[in-house]
């Protein structure tokens, strides 16, 4: 198949952890024999103007290698661009701050429902998310599947534990949404071990100086598995997690988890493989960093459930939806 | 002679959506897009300032929307050569925009596959 990939989100020099995911599965779907072109955003810099970027990137390729089918990330803007500027078929993936704009940003309802009803199938990152965009978007009912990015067995292979710890460790923006300032303090009440965060933002200042907290600071995707064998538990006790990409990862590098149950992480983390907590829940937070310091390290049932989503198998499943969606349109 | 370029105003009050499609229609040789409007009123303002070969207008806006956007400009503007974009096909928008005096309608779905050509009919 021929395949235009859309995407607002990929790495590039400037930022090579940038969509990551979604350079992952265009890769993994080389690797099955596709000629992939892409019309992707590999830079945060830009602004607004750097969707102007994206649509005339997006029309000059479709125009030049007239795709068998067009594969956007994210609905809106990228699956919008990508169904304007090219007539093939959309299929389109949602993340999950695309299904959360719907109804928070004003007009981006109005735009996600034309590029749903211009797509010939949606693909969400989890069922949870799913169950969010036909809600909002009921449009969006009887052409949405669930497949999740996936991860990259070869890469994200099991480490030997650390010799000290417990070491918990948190991977993502340091923002409200991520809940990082109640794992802090449940973290600080629990009182052994250390928390490291691996990532940045705004909260950065209201974690710095707390007794055996590091903060590492945004780390590229590539030293990600090192970072991750360094420690015993990784922890993403988000207030909502879409998918749980980075709890995924930790679990295939065989690691314990601390997740947040409001989101994807239910559907993947069986109770062998770590703990899942309602975020709010400080005392609970306690409670399931003790528990998951005590399971073993490494952890073959996370690896195990890990297994059930590597990259390959997700892209055999997107390239499905892609074929379909290309030749119901011929 | 080369042809003659076509002049085009975007009217939509998605500002996205106006600005991918001008992205767009830039890249395409013959067409120039001369002008954005955001409302019913300001597209009136600007065809009849602008006098575009032709008016791509979102049916749904806030306040003054398409139709009647479409029928004010056509009441002062016989020639005016509009190409109404529309959520769906039901017939009662259709019906509407082509009261309105609407010269055609693309369903935003079709607009990849139809708008450039449709806009070159019209343009002829």
């Amino acid at each position: 198949m021929r395949i235009l990939l859309v995407s607002q989100m990929y790495p590039g020099p400037d930022a090579p952890d940038l969509g990551v995911f979604v350079a992952q599965l265009a890769g993994a779907l080389e690797e099955r024999g596709h000629e992939v072109e892409r019309a992707v955003l590999d830079s945060r810099a830009g602004g607004r103007r750097r969707y102007l970027t994206l649509a005339r990137q997006a029309r000059g390729a479709a125009r030049r290698f007239r795709p068998d089918v067009v594969y956007a990330h994210f609905l809106v803007p990228s699956g919008l661009i990508a169904g304007l500027a090219s007539p093939a078929p959309l299929v389109v993936t949602a993340h999950g701050r695309d299904v959360r704009n719907v109804g928070a940003v004003p007009g981006i309802a109005a735009l996600t429902r034309s590029t749903i009803r211009r797509s010939a199938a949606v693909i969400a990152v989890s069922d949870y998310l799913r169950r969010e965009l036909e809600t909002k978007i009921p449009e969006a009912r009887g052409k949405t599947v669930v497949i999740d990015s996936g991860v990259d067995l070869e890469r994200f292979t099991v480490e030997p534990a650390p010799t000290d710890g417990p070491r918990f460790l948190c991977i993502g923006a340091l923002s409200e949404r991520k809940n990082v300032l109640r794992l802090a303090d449940a973290f600080e009440r629990l009182g052994e071990g250390t928390l490291t965060f691996v990532g940045d933002g705004p909260l950065r200042a209201r974690l710095a100086g707390r007794p055996s907290v590091e903060l590492a600071g945004s780390v590229a995707h590539d030293e990600m598995p090192a970072r991750i064998g360094q420690a015993h538990v990784v922890c993403q006790p988000s207030l909502i997690e879409p998918f749980g990409q980075a709890v995924l990862e930790a679990m295939a590098c065989g690691r314990s988890v601390v997740a947040t149950r409001i989101g994807g992480p239910p559907e993947f983390v069986p109770p062998a493989a770590g703990v899942l907590v309602d975020p709010l829940d400080v005392d609970g937070l306690v409670h399931a960093l003790r528990l998951a310091a005590a399971l073993p390290c490494p952890n073959p049932a996370a690896r195990s459930a890990a297994e059930a989503h590597d990259v390959r198998e997700q892209a055999r499943r997107v390239e499905e939806v892609l074929e379909r969606a290309a030749s119901d349109s011929a | 002679m080369p042809p003659k370029t076509i002049s085009v105003l975007i009217a939509d009050d998605h500002r996205l959506f106006a600005e991918a499609l001008e992205a767009i229609l830039a890249s395409e040789p013959g067409l120039e897009v001369v002008g954005r409007a955001r409302t019913g009123e300001e597209a009136v303002e600007r065809a009849l300032a602008l006098r575009p070969d032709v008016i791509l207008m979102d049916i749904a806006m806030p306040g003054l929307d398409g139709v009647e956007a479409t029928r004010r400009i056509r009441r002062k503007q016989r020639r005016a050569c509009v190409l109404m974009l529309t959520g769906s096909n039901a017939r009662t928008d259709v019906a509407r925009a082509r009261e309105a005096g609407a010269a055609a309608y693309v369903t935003k779905d079709r607009i990849a596959a139809q708008l450039v050509e449709v806009i070159r009919e019209l343009a002829a």
